[in-house]
C-alpha cells in the first residue's frame, strides 16, 4: 500500500513487455528496409503473431503483458489526432477533388458493409456473428460501441475489424498494381474505408497525401457508419 | 517547450472530444471528433505550431506500434474465432478487396489527374 497513492506502474513484467514490444518492432522496421520495404514484412501484424505465440507458450495472462501495453495504447489516442495535422495541409488538394472523395467513399462503404452481410446470410451465421459483421469497417474503437448497440459481440468486432486491417494493407499494394491504381489519393482513400486505423497507418507511412485522404476517409466512414448501421438494424 | 505545447494541444483537443461526446450521448467515436477539432483550430490559426509538426510527425511516422496492443489483446478471443473460422476469413477476404478496388477505382476514374509533384 502506497502512501502516496501513486498510480499502478507497470512494475518489471510491464517493462519488459512494453521494451519487448519496441524492440521487436524495431527489428521488423530494419527487416522491412532490408528488404526493400517488402509488403509482407508488416512489423504490425509480425510483432503481434510473436508476442500472442509467446504470451501462449509461456501461459501468460494478457493483463500482464498489458501493464506495459496500456501505456502505448494512450499514445495511439494522440497520435489518432494527429491526422488532423496533414488533413489540413492536404486541405486545398483535398477540396478540388470532394465530388470524387464522396462517391467513390460512399459506394465503397456501402460495398464493404454488403458483401459481408450478403455472404453472412448466405453462409448462414448466426445473428450476433451477422450484426457484428455489419461493424467490420469502421474504426476499432467504434466497432465496440456500435456493435454493443446493434446486438453484436463487441470483443469478435474489434477482432474481426483488426484481421481485415490487417489482410487490406498486406494485400493493398499488390492488388493496386494489378488493376494499375497508381493514384495515391485514390490509395489512400481505399485505406481508410477498407481497412480503418491500420490502413491509415500504413498510408501515413508511404506519405502524408495517402495518409490525410485515408485518415480523412476513415474518419467521414466511421462517423456515416456509426449514425445508419443502429437506424438500419432497429428497422429490421 | 514547443514539444510540450504539442503534446498538451493533442491531449486537450482529445480529452474535449470524449468529454463532448459524453455529455452530448453521440454515438461518434471522441478520436473521429478530435480530428476534426484539430483541423477547425488549425483553420483558424493559419498555420501548424512548430511543435505540434514535430510531436505529429513523430506520432504519424509509428502510429502501427501504436496498434500492436489492440492485436495482442486478440489473444483472449482465439476461441470465438477459431468455432467460425472459415466462413469469418472467406467473408473478410471478399469484404475487404471488393471495397478496396471499388473506392480507389471510382475515385481514379471521377478525380482529376495529379501531376508527378502532387499537384493537379
Amino acid at each position: 500500500m502506497s502512501l502516496l497513492l501513486l498510480p499502478d506502474l507497470p512494475g518489471w513484467e510491464g517493462l519488459f513487455w512494453l521494451a519487448a514490444t519496441l524492440a521487436l518492432y524495431a527489428i521488423f522496421l530494419r527487416l522491412r528496409r532490408h528488404f526493400n520495404d517488402s509488403g509482407l514484412l508488416q512489423p504490425l501484424l509480425w510483432v503481434s503473431a510473436l508476442l500472442i505465440a509467446a504470451l501462449l507458450i509461456g501461459d501468460i495472462s494478457l493483463s500482464r503483458y498489458q501493464l506495459g501495453g496500456n501505456w502505448l495504447v494512450v499514445i495511439l489516442g494522440l497520435s489518432t489526432v494527429s491526422i488532423g495535422v496533414p488533413i489540413y495541409d492536404n486541405l486545398p488538394i483535398i477540396r478540388q477533388a470532394a465530388g470524387a472523395f464522396f462517391v467513390a467513399m460512399l459506394l465503397g462503404s456501402v460495398s464493404a458493409v454488403g458483401t459481408a452481410l450478403v455472404m453472412a446470410y448466405f453462409l448462414q451465421l448466426d445473428t450476433m456473428i451477422f450484426a457484428t459483421l455489419a461493424t467490420k469497417s469502421i474504426t476499432s474503437p467504434l466497432a465496440f460501441g456500435v456493435s454493443n448497440e446493434i446486438g453484436g459481440l463487441p470483443a469478435l468486432a474489434m477482432g474481426v475489424v483488426i484481421i481485415t486491417g490487417n489482410f487490406a494493407v498486406l494485400i493493398g499494394p499488390k492488388l493496386f498494381a494489378l488493376t494499375g491504381i497508381s493514384d495515391i489519393r485514390a490509395q489512400g482513400l481505399a485505406y481508410g474505408v477498407a481497412a480503418h486505423g491500420i490502413g491509415t497507418a500504413e498510408a501515413m507511412r508511404q506519405s502524408a497525401l495517402m495518409g490525410s485522404f485515408a485518415g480523412l476517409s476513415m474518419g467521414l466512414n466511421g462517423v456515416l457508419t456509426s449514425l445508419v448501421l443502429p437506424m438500419v438494424f432497429s428497422l429490421s | 517547450m514547443q514539444l510540450v505545447a504539442g503534446i498538451l494541444l493533442l491531449a486537450a483537443i482529445l480529452a474535449l472530444s470524449e468529454w463532448l461526446k459524453i455529455s452530448a450521448g453521440w454515438t461518434v467515436p471522441a478520436p473521429v471528433l478530435a480530428i476534426v477539432l484539430l483541423v477547425i483550430i488549425l483553420l483558424m490559426r493559419g498555420a501548424v505550431p512548430t511543435g505540434l509538426r514535430r510531436v505529429s510527425a513523430v506520432l504519424l511516422r509509428h502510429m502501427a506500434l501504436f496498434f500492436i496492443p489492440a492485436l495482442v489483446a486478440m489473444v483472449g478471443l482465439l476461441d470465438v474465432l477459431q468455432e467460425n473460422i472459415w466462413p469469418l476469413l472467406l467473408i473478410i477476404i471478399v469484404s475487404t478487396v471488393v471495397p478496396l478496388w471499388l473506392t480507389a477505382f471510382i475515385f481514379d476514374r471521377l478525380a482529376p489527374r495529379l501531376d508527378d509533384e502532387g499537384r493537379q
